[in-house]
């Protein structure tokens, strides 16, 4: 009886756990999005210069998150992001608008992935 | 002195080295725990369902040891996961026969006096081979001899033999019963260490230990071995000096 309360135990344990980083996970990163897509929006009516320092501060917000993430997550899926947003300051100094543009996008596209991935669905499951 | 190029290198191998050993030991510790959260039953004769899980776990763990990219608990969640689901569903299948049915399977009767039942033998994909290879791993060499052989759920044959080519017992004898000799022997040292339990069962005391080994000039911590018998006789096998 105690191995089966025990058992009990444990997968009330993993249920709480699995629900509480998928919502915290899912926050963070719809906040995350939420700023990059605010960047890019910025960008495109100021230019590529002008966003220079919200480009370091998305950099910043992401190695906030990123140890948290490293506990759920695949690293290589976090080094891409990460690889992304890195390339950002560099495109803003050289004032490069369509490569500020593309890596944005491409960072967008793989924040919604990474939250797609960490939500239980048809596709997830199946 | 080596290159700065080559030290880096064989910095973040013995870093993955180090990595991959952590990693390894962490779950060793999971899986032992897990192992010991399911029980005996684990250990011992699988079930269907119970070699499911075995064989998933390993393969769950091995991957997590191997790829480091993947987080830790990607690999323990589902190892932790299978286990608890393993106690409870050997909980349910104790409470529920209809459950224990679904789950494990009937044993199924392949003999029945002496004679091949060898349509359910078809049914189990049970070759006449397999069958002579359990007869004789039950020490039977000749199908007549058996009046009832059944295939258990784990897929081990039990066997129940002819009255004629049974063993031969003190009953079958009319022999008189002696209840003194139904104790079975039991080892109360083991490696220098006094096994409470079995001293307790075999209802000798520690003066007793002592004293046994002290016949043969030994202290107990340099005893290996110690089977006290049912009869008052004792076994006792010294430890073996390194050489």
């Amino acid at each position: 009886m105690k191995r089966v309360l025990a058992a009990v135990g444990i997968l009330l344990l993993i249920i709480g756990i699995s629900v509480y980083t998928l919502v915290d996970m899912q926050r963070s990163i719809d906040k995350i999005s939420g700023d990059t897509a605010a960047v890019r929006t910025l960008a495109e009516r100021e230019g590529a210069a002008a966003v220079r320092q919200s480009c370091e501060q998305l950099m910043e917000e992401w190695n906030g998150m990123e140890p948290r993430f490293l506990l759920y997550v695949r690293h290589d899926h976090l080094d891409n992001i990460m690889e992304h947003l890195s390339e950002l300051p560099a495109y803003c100094q050289e004032d490069d608008r369509s490569g500020l543009f593309s890596t944005l996008d491409a960072a967008l596209r793989m924040m919604e992935h990474l939250k797609e991935s960490i939500t239980p669905s048809f596709r997830t499951l199946l | 002195m080596l290159p700065k190029a080559v030290n880096n290198t064989l910095c973040s191998e013995v870093i993955f080295l180090l990595v991959t050993f952590l990693r390894t030991f962490i779950l060793y510790l999971v899986v032992v725990f897990g192992m010991r959260l399911m029980g005996k039953r684990q250990i011992g004769e699988l079930q269907p369902s119970e070699l499911v899980i075995t064989i998933l776990i390993s393969n769950i763990a091995t991957l997590t040891i191997e790829e480091t990219d993947s987080p830790m608990f990607a690999g323990l969640l589902p190892i932790l996961a299978l286990m608890c689901f393993e106690v409870l569903t050997s909980f349910f299948c104790l409470k529920s026969a209809r459950l224990r049915r679904i789950v494990s399977g009937r044993p199924m009767i392949i003999i029945h006096n002496g004679k091949i039942d060898q349509k359910e033998m078809r049914e189990l994909r049970f070759s006449a081979d397999d069958l002579m290879t359990q007869l004789r791993q039950n020490g039977i060499f000749r199908v007549e001899e058996v009046e009832f052989a059944v295939v258990e759920t784990n897929g081990k044959l039990s066997v129940y033999q002819k009255y004629q080519s049974r063993t031969v017992t003190p009953q079958a004898l009319s022999l008189p019963d002696r209840p003194e000799d139904n104790a079975p022997p039991l080892a109360v040292v083991c490696e220098g260490t006094i096994m409470n339990e079995a001293l307790r069962r075999s209802g000798r005391d520690l003066n007793w230990v002592k004293k046994q080994a002290a016949a043969r000039k030994l202290p107990v911590e340099e005893v290996y071995l110690m089977v006290a018998c049912p009869d008052g006789s004792c076994d006792i096998i010294a430890k073996e000096r390194d050489r």
